[in-house]
């Protein structure tokens, strides 16, 4: 799969990683089983510190997403995998400042589920192929 | 006369040509070391540079290469040989200044030509796309083929020495003089009959490390249509890899022919010697010369051969890098301590270079430089 990386972007580097691989493995183009680069080769192509590639990595082995395969990291072959309690804490969190923004801004209801179904389609583009 | 004037006369004019027709080559992308954004990649301005370069560096070889012919009329040829040395020596030298002094020249020139443009035309891209499976779909030559091949050559030298080390003269020749007698002589030990044997398991290791280069080196996208860059350039690794070990078994077989002809067949061996060495640096050279123009700077030249790939819009395949120049100091040397790869593809000429921010590169320039000279310590 190709990641894209905005690094002016106001999104840290490892989260914009942390997404595009989530995504890449929605979309099919990440498969179970399929390898992740190396961490110097990949914070190399990108140009970033070896701890940013690491820190994403990290992050996705403890939400098992990827896991540790002969000094490599895969994509994990029992996706989908329950949401763990640390991470529904983080999870929680990360809606909770969502829907204090919905409030705010009083977004309806039917805006917010309009533009959930816009990603989500978007997501599925590249599923069909 | 013209036995020792003539490949010091082609090397002059290969150098001369080389440095001539590098812009040609080069990514469009980035012309004398500046990074030049898509829409002034074909402009006049751009091939002005191109044709101020070419002119000014074929001048240049002629200029240089004139006096050795001269300097072969003499008739004392032994006075002829040394002259003719000392002076190719010094104008090689002389004519890597002088064409570095018009890249610098022309970089400036291309900086003021993109300091010109609005703010806006100077920025570089938003994104960097990095292909996943880049390196696994990356087919260099294996390291089993290079070290089988070459430790195979090595072996057989050290086998057939020490079968026939009897017949090794006490003394033997290690150069020969311009009549292609011999002229500087050895005494014969384990460290001297072992020094070329020696040297080719250092150009093993040498070559070992350029392949991992071409492994690793810094994979560079471009944004806009990263399927075709990527196919392009891993083409072109490809392509050189393949070249670097032909190169390596070439030289490992040259090197056991000096060895050869130095400690068993030094009255007969040096004219096959010097005939082979010609023919070698002939097919090298012409090698490289096909490689450069077929694929250029990372694959930007390769013309895919299905048609559905090749977009070809005449737009660099590689990315215009923004701001980026500050990073190539001279236009040439990387310098980036932030970024964690060691090689990169060149930002103008063919190849990779070292990223000289990190102190990984220099413990490899070290490495590779400590083995180019090691062999000298066993003479």
């Amino acid at each position: 799969m190709y990641i894209h990386i905005k690094p002016e972007s106001e999104t840290p580097i490892y989260t914009q990683l942390i997404y595009q691989i989530k995504a890449g493995i929605i979309r099919k183009e990440l498969v179970p089983g399929d390898p992740l680069p190396s961490v110097r080769n990949l914070a190399g192509d990108i140009g970033v510190n070896m701890h940013t590639v690491n820190k994403a990595y990290h992050h996705l082995a403890e939400e098992k997403i990827i896991r540790n395969h002969k000094k490599r990291f895969i994509v994990a072959d029992d996706l989908p995998i329950k949401m763990k309690k640390g991470y529904l804490d983080h999870f929680k969190t990360k809606l909770t400042q969502l829907t204090i923004d919905i409030k705010i801004h009083q977004l309806s209801d039917e805006d917010v589920s309009e533009m959930v179904q816009e990603i989500k389609e978007q997501l599925e583009v590249g599923t069909e192929k | 006369m013209i036995v020792f004037a003539l490949p010091m006369s082609i090397s002059l004019i290969l150098i001369g040509c080389m440095s001539a027709f590098m812009p040609y080559i080069s990514r469009k992308s980035s012309q004398f070391g500046v990074s030049l954004p898509e829409t002034i990649q074909n402009g006049e301005e751009v091939k002005k540079a191109q044709k101020i370069n070419l002119w000014m560096n074929l001048i240049l070889t002629i200029l240089f290469t004139v006096p050795l012919l001269v300097l072969a009329l003499n008739t004392d040829k032994e006075e002829a040989l040394i002259q003719s040395s000392i002076y190719f020596a010094a104008a090689i030298a002389l004519l890597f200044l002088l064409s570095g002094l018009i890249f610098l020249m022309l970089r400036k020139k291309m900086k003021t030509l993109k300091s010109a443009l609005p703010q806006t035309a100077q920025l570089g891209p938003e994104e960097i796309v990095v292909d996943t499976a880049y390196r696994e779909k990356l087919s260099v030559m294996p390291t089993k083929i290079l070290v089988s091949s070459n430790l195979l050559i090595i072996v057989f030298t050290i086998l057939i020495t020490w079968l026939n080390r009897e017949t090794i003269p006490d003394v033997f020749p290690v150069n020969w003089s311009s009549e292609n007698q011999p002229a500087v002589f050895v005494e014969k030990s384990f460290r001297t009959v072992l020094a070329i044997p020696f040297l080719q398991i250092c150009f093993l290791l040498i070559f070992l490390i350029v392949n991992r280069a071409i492994q690793t080196a810094k994979q560079q996208l471009n944004v806009k249509k990263p399927e075709v860059s990527a196919v392009k350039n891993r083409a072109y690794r490809n392509a050189w890899s393949k070249f670097s070990v032909v190169l390596s078994i070439l030289m490992q077989l040259l090197m056991t022919m000096t060895h050869f002809t130095s400690v068993f067949l030094s009255d007969w061996g040096i004219t096959w010697l010097i005939a082979s060495s010609m023919g070698f640096i002939a097919f090298v050279f012409g090698y490289i010369i096909v490689l450069s123009i077929k694929y250029g700077q990372g694959g930007e030249r390769y013309n895919l051969p299905g048609k559905n790939l090749s977009a070809d819009d005449g737009v660099g395949e590689t990315e215009y890098l923004g701001q980026d120049d500050e990073r190539w100091k001279l236009g040439a040397f990387y310098f980036n301590p932030d970024d964690p790869s060691i090689w990169i593809e060149k930002r103008y000429g063919i190849g990779i270079t070292v990223n000289f921010g990190r102190w990984e590169s220099w413990t490899v320039i070290i490495g590779m430089l400590f083995l180019s000279f090691l062999p000298l310590l066993f003479l």
